[in-house]
């Protein structure tokens, strides 16, 4: 089931009138058993997987926090760490390892052995394995104390709006949420109701009409030429942004109409000046996570620089394969890694330029765009073949034709979409408090994006990107 | 009173928006999309309808109702009117439920019609009700026509709810002009917007983004149509799989014959011109004794074929598919001599 689904609508309208009618405790087992309906409507046997999971996680939670021995606390979070990402990359990488390994004999000229045992990836387990992980880790710091019913934590596990493709939550942030009190106000009903409408606009409307012009020139790259391959990747950098964003903001909407609060995803990333700034303003769940989980534990920027850039390089060649066990994501993360190294060692002019609007700035940016579209190709690309297929686009040079205008037409009406409301509503989630929202702004504003997703969705709505990682 | 103007502004402006849209949508989709009227096209009001050409973008690319009235007006030495209903992404049932409504709100004017039916490379689209009523891109071709019997007619050959839960679902935004052409509009949009920038900037590269054909019939004769065309039919060819053929009687074919029948018509095969590929593609459908059991029994049932002498050849057909639109005009006039000649046969004329 996905938001984007007629079943997700016959599904969150009764979730919603029980859980508004329900007591705090009841509340949580409702909310917990519509998750598992949710996640099961996918494939009921990946429940299995949460439930592991979660039983592994809240007894290594009380254990780590009742060890008084610091190697018993040790050994508890290697086996958190060994089963979570254990059950994550037999699932998320072992075709890509056996794949990769057993095109790599064939290449040396040695045999290589035939498998023929092939996992499906679980929806989400990428997001939900971070989320349980930090649990762990955190009780291990000594920063959080463990959840102490169950069910509280198997909802934090497994809390629907965002299990399949985050935010990936902090337990630090989500669990008082699930154990405290909640009143859901009218406030929050309607910046969730807004919320949940801007992200089914950027889904509906803008990303899912996008890929209709992005996929065939990615899928047919001797047809394609440079200029068209590049609108096409601005075409996709507007599509991800959309379909990524947009996911984030039905999850965060959901989550607010039910007296929850998840964390900002995004904060316009576009208008990144430097691979830094990028990376607060993009995904910024995961970056975040990685930042905390990850780049500080390899030692972060203490221990002179070489150290660090080889944890800034390692931090986003994980990251890049984090999203998806393929060459081309890992080619994405060490690009990611580069950019941060470079733009580390030559001066990061974006700092100087961070802050106002100057000459200096609007170049950074415009700069930064156009390496983040380089990053966009490598990770759209069908494969490491396509990469080889752009020295053929080559001669075919910059010919501005009729595919061209309209992927130019399409990018400029999404972009003249997005900009106007992300940058209106960017201050609060609640619009009300914005500029002519309370004339005719609201009434009319809500009307025109209802009556675009009627009219503009296409017939065969895809999925979210976010959901193949 | 100053409480309840947000509440107020909050209901009727977006009524408002709605209405407005709709009542655009109705005056706009109309003319356009109305494509088996309850009154006939325009001008055929209230007229005697004697022959209705039903099937898909090919008759309506090989089809010239007006040729065909004129050359059956000279033969019987009175008046005739011809409608061609052949329409790119249309199904057999939805032409079956398009008549019967036709029939029902026009009794007189359908009396005796006769009803052509396409039959590429000798045999009709064998459809029976438990295939799809619509294509995904044009459920408003489906929906226009449906009643609500229809919808148990549909739950009976379609036992998965989903595709029930789907039907039901485009029925019920059928009141408005807005949500059931929603596929129609959105697709238009885009079309428009691309035949715009196709002026500025007329393709010099082979064009790969573009992969509607024309709403109008699927019909069209620019190089980006003709490619996508060339490529849908070689993806076709490639990919022909020999398919059982349905009982003759299982056939959505033979409920039209029976509707036909009812209001004292008759149905006529026809066989339209192909190119070669596309010859070789339909042929390429079914084994060879399953097309010559299928022939065989609308002998039986004594539907006859008619086969045209109209001689063509792969230029004929630009894009592959579709005839060019210089031999419509004579390919209708030699179906029209067929059709005589053969009526001559019959007792009844």
């Amino acid at each position: 089931m996905t938001f984007n689904s007629w079943p997700f609508v016959l599904f969150i309208f009764p979730v919603l009138g029980v859980y508004y009618l329900l007591p705090h405790r009841a509340q949580n087992r409702w909310l917990l058993l519509a998750s598992y309906v949710f996640y099961g409507a996918w494939d009921w046997r990946f429940l299995g997987l949460i439930w592991l999971s979660t039983g592994v996680d809240y007894l290594i939670g009380q254990g780590i926090h009742q060890a008084t021995d610091k190697g018993r606390r040790k050994r508890l979070l290697c086996i958190s760490l060994l089963s979570n990402l254990g059950l994550f990359g037999l699932f998320k990488y072992f075709n890509f390892f056996v794949d990769s390994a057993s095109s790599f004999l064939t290449f040396i000229g040695l045999p290589a052995p035939h498998s023929s045992l092939q996992f499906i990836l679980p929806i989400g387990i990428s997001f939900y394995t971070f989320q349980t992980l930090s649990y762990t880790i955190d009780i291990y710091r000594g920063t959080l104390k463990p959840c102490r019913s169950f069910p509280d934590f198997a909802l934090f596990v497994a809390f629907f709006p965002q299990l399949v493709a985050g935010p990936i939550e902090r337990a630090k942030r989500l669990i008082p949420q699930i154990e405290q009190q909640r009143s859901v106000t009218g406030t929050q009903v309607a910046e969730g109701a807004w919320l949940v409408l801007w992200g089914f606009f950027k889904k509906l409307v803008i990303a899912d009409n996008l890929a209709r012009y992005v996929d065939p020139v990615y899928s047919s790259p001797g047809e394609a030429h440079l200029l068209l391959l590049l609108l096409a990747t601005y075409a996709f950098a507007y599509q991800i942004y959309c379909d990524f964003s947009g996911y984030t903001d039905i999850a965060r909407g959901l989550a607010k109409m039910m007296g929850f609060e998840l964390m900002k995803n995004f904060d316009q990333p576009f208008l990144a000046a430097s691979p830094a700034e990028f990376w607060r303003r993009w995904h910024i769940s995961l970056s975040t996570w990685l930042r905390d989980y990850l780049y500080i534990p390899l030692g972060g920027n203490r221990g002179g620089i070489r150290i660090m850039y080889r944890n800034l390089f390692l931090t986003m060649l994980l990251g890049g394969l984090w999203h998806g066990a393929a060459w081309n994501f890992v080619i994405w993360g060490i690009f990611h890694g580069v950019l941060l190294i470079l733009y580390r060692h030559f001066g990061d002019s974006s700092k100087r330029a961070e802050g106002g609007l100057s000459f200096r700035r609007v170049m950074a940016v415009v700069w930064m765009f156009h390496l983040t579209c380089v990053g966009w190709w490598l990770f759209r690309i069908n494969g490491l073949a396509d990469i080889a297929a752009l020295g053929h686009m080559l001669p075919r040079g910059f010919i501005f034709d009729g595919d061209c205008a309209m992927l130019l037409f399409v990018v400029t009406a999404a972009a003249c979409m997005i900009w106007p409301i992300e940058w209106w509503s960017s201050k609060s989630d609640d619009p009300r408090g914005r500029w002519g929202w309370n004339l005719v702004g609201g009434p009319v504003l809500v009307s025109v994006m209802l009556l675009a997703i009627v009219v503009l969705t296409p017939p065969s709505v895809g999925g979210f990107i976010y959901f193949q990682f | 009173m100053k409480r309840f103007l947000p509440v107020a502004q909050w209901i009727a402006i977006p009524l408002l928006v709605f209405a407005w849209a709709e009542y655009s949508a109705k005056g706009w989709l109309e003319k356009q999309t109305d494509w088996y009227p309850a009154y006939g096209q325009p001008g055929t009001e209230g007229k005697q309808v004697n022959y209705i050409f039903i099937g898909s973008s090919r008759v309506g690319a090989a089809i010239d109702a007006k040729t065909f009235a004129k050359a059956m007006e000279e033969h019987l030495n009175r008046s005739c009117q011809a409608l061609n209903f052949g329409r790119g992404f249309s199904k057999p049932v939805q032409h079956l439920l398009g008549l019967r409504n036709l029939f029902t709100m026009q009794p007189g004017a359908s009396r005796g019609v006769t009803v052509f039916v396409e039959a590429p490379a000798g045999l009709p689209v064998y459809d029976t009700f438990a295939d799809d009523w619509y294509f995904p891109q044009a459920t408003h071709m489906l929906v226009s026509r449906l009643a609500s019997e229809d919808l148990t007619m549909y739950r009976k050959h379609h036992p998965n709810w989903s595709q029930q839960a789907t039907l039901l679902r485009l029925y019920a935004c059928r009141p408005s002009y807005l949500m059931r052409n929603r596929n129609y509009i959105r697709r238009l949009v885009f079309r428009r917007s691309r035949q715009k920038l196709d002026v500025l900037f007329p393709a010099r590269a082979a064009n790969i983004l573009e992969h509607d054909l024309d709403q109008a019939g699927g019909v069209r004769n620019d190089a980006a149509g003709v490619k996508i065309v060339r490529e849908q039919i070689k993806v076709e060819v490639d990919s022909v799989e020999k398919k059982t053929i349905p009982p003759l009687e299982k056939t959505v074919l033979m409920e039209i014959r029976s509707l036909v029948e009812s209001v004292g018509g008759r149905v006529v095969l026809y066989d339209i011109p192909l190119s070669d590929i596309k010859r070789a593609a339909f042929t390429g459908m079914a084994s060879e004794a399953d097309r010559t059991r299928f022939r065989n029994g609308l002998a039986a049932e004594g539907i006859p074929v008619l086969r045209p002498k109209f001689s063509h050849d792969d230029s004929d057909f630009p894009d592959l598919s579709h005839l060019r639109k210089s031999r419509k005009k004579e390919f209708t006039r030699h179906l029209a001599d067929a059709y005589w000649t053969w009526n001559k046969t019959q007792a009844q004329p």
